[in-house]
């Protein structure tokens, strides 16, 4: 059998959407309003998930406190075990010296003079690079012979790990009930399309045309309601979020502590991504059903 | 080339369209299937296009088994049949060359052999002049004619037209019918579905007559010089 000549089914296309351009343009603004709609709370949760991290960076801190006679040799041997820790982010050594210094501040000097430098225990103080490791990893230090105590905010994890849930949660529910709306818009353009094309498909078939090249006309006109949903939807979308993190980045500080905007370029990249990718796989499924129920062999 | 042995066909409302059919067309043939309205005509069309398989029987075309036909094979079977319909089917928001056109776009023809193929086709047809007329310009024989290039576009070793002078005067007619045997004097096997007396006699050629989904006489020639009032 020859090829699908591009060139058809490239031109078929184009005339199934000249036939029905009113319907055609209809759902590309559907699909983009669907887009947009997907775009603005992806926005949002991109946002509170960019702050919740930066937040999350902050608390995250756990520190390590060994037993205060420990040698120096103690001491490196729980900063390799740190050092070696694939979680381990990032760690801080607090001598004994700085401890006692940073105390005199707190509690006054002639207290801490009588409990003497070596009173209070050397740290490390250690960031991790996954929430949901820190009890794991508490717990294993907890077991070593030299750790005097360990202390970390297990209700800041678990708010923490708890905001990252409820972001994903909600991000995937909203993103599923749109896709399912832009499925249903998609393939009630195509089912129209292919309904005005009925006698034509008849026809094809008799002549012998392979369903591949039946088909696809139909599926390339998903994909591109599909295309040009997202394109309309990013341009509107970057335009604005332009113009919002131009209002608003530096004022907003002033309002909410230390909130910040994800940067402008790396928003963008974002949203044309997966615009692009939801909006043409979108167009291309919500095509498959029309096909599949409406234009059986 | 066409073969259907003991065929027969029960549609699923229980109507049995067919009992014990069997003939046998070979390559290069002019046939007429003749018959009253429900005799089976119709069926034979449908189990020769593959829209239907047969309730029992074997039919083998072109050295395929209709009923063992894959969904991939039908396609390359279709390929090697030229249909034309009573109602021609064009595609009215096409001209006449587009029609024709797409029968063979469809089926991957280069744009060249297109361009060579359809003014040949329009000359056979005497539609030269009328490539850029719509369906709803021509007149019924000029429809019938646009059915017929499209229908041997492709080159099909058979030719089925089912009823293709049913809405047509006698002067047309007899001018599609005569296109019909020019088809089949360039080598193709030429399969005429039809009632009209007046082309069966003019041709002389075989004649299978249905009656009550079978066989009721296969022979040369005119069957109508004296049963034309049954039809």
């Amino acid at each position: 059998m020859k090829p699908v000549s591009i060139k058809y089914i490239l031109v078929e296309s184009f005339n199934n959407i000249v036939r029905n351009k009113v319907l055609f343009i209809t759902s590309i603004f559907t699909v983009c309003v669907t887009i947009l709609l997907m775009g603005v709370v992806g926005i949002l949760l991109m946002n509170v998930s960019y702050n919740s991290d930066t937040m999350m960076e902050e608390m995250l801190n756990i520190t390590v406190y060994v037993i205060p006679e420990a040698d120096e040799k103690t001491l490196n041997d729980v900063q390799d075990v740190l050092i070696n820790d694939p979680h381990v982010a990032d760690i801080k050594y607090i001598s004994q010296l700085e401890a006692y210094e940073a105390s005199k501040e707190l509690v006054g000097e002639e207290i801490m003079e009588e409990l003497g430098h070596d009173f209070l225990p050397a740290s490390f103080i250690v960031k991790l690079d996954d929430v949901t490791y820190a009890n794991i990893f508490v717990r294993k230090m907890v077991a070593m012979s030299n750790i005097y105590e360990v202390k970390y905010s297990s209700e800041a994890y678990e708010r923490a790990g708890s905001i990252s849930y409820t972001i994903r949660y909600v991000c995937g529910i909203l993103t599923g009930l749109l896709g399912v709306l832009s499925l249903f818009l998609i393939s009630n353009t195509i089912k129209i399309t292919v309904s005005t094309s009925k006698e034509e498909v008849t026809i094809m078939r008799y002549i012998g045309a392979s369903e591949a090249r039946i088909k696809a006309p139909f599926y390339l006109q998903g994909g591109f309601i599909g295309f040009l949903g997202a394109i309309i939807s990013f341009i509107i979308a970057g335009f604005g979020y332009n113009y919002i993190y131009t209002r608003l980045e530096g004022s907003l500080s002033e309002y909410i502590g230390a909130m910040e905007l994800v940067p402008v370029s790396q928003m963008l990249l974002v949203l044309l991504g997966v615009f692009m990718l939801y909006g043409i796989v979108l167009g291309i499924l919500g095509s498959f059903f029309a096909i599949r129920k409406y234009l059986k062999a | 080339m066409i073969d259907f042995n003991n065929v027969s066909m029960i549609y699923k409302s229980g109507t049995e369209a067919l009992h014990g059919v069997n003939f046998h067309i070979d390559p290069g043939e002019f046939v007429f299937i003749t018959g009253k309205s429900g005799s089976g005509k119709s069926t034979i069309i449908k189990l020769l296009m593959r829209e239907e398989r047969q309730t029992s029987g074997d039919i083998f075309v072109n050295g395929y088994d209709l009923f063992n036909l894959s969904r991939y094979d039908l396609p390359h079977y279709r390929r090697r049949l030229g249909v034309v319909f009573q109602d021609c089917r064009l595609l009215m928001n096409k001209t006449v060359y587009q029609n024709i056109e797409f029968a063979m776009e469809i089926i991957g023809e280069s744009n060249r052999t297109i361009k060579q193929v359809v003014p040949k086709l329009l000359h056979m047809v005497d539609l030269e002049g009328k490539e850029k007329s719509f369906p709803d310009e021509l007149a019924g024989g000029e429809q019938a004619r646009v059915a017929l290039a499209r229908a041997i576009a492709n080159a099909p070793d058979i030719l089925i037209a089912d009823e293709p002078t049913g809405n047509l005067d006698p002067k047309t007619s007899v001018e599609i019918v005569d296109l019909l045997y020019k088809v089949n004097q360039l080598g193709t096997t030429v399969l005429v579905v039809t009632h009209d007396t007046r082309i069966v006699d003019r041709l002389q050629q075989r004649v299978i007559r249905l009656q009550g989904g079978k066989i009721a006489s296969d022979t040369e020639g005119s069957i109508y010089e004296n049963e034309a009032c049954e039809y």
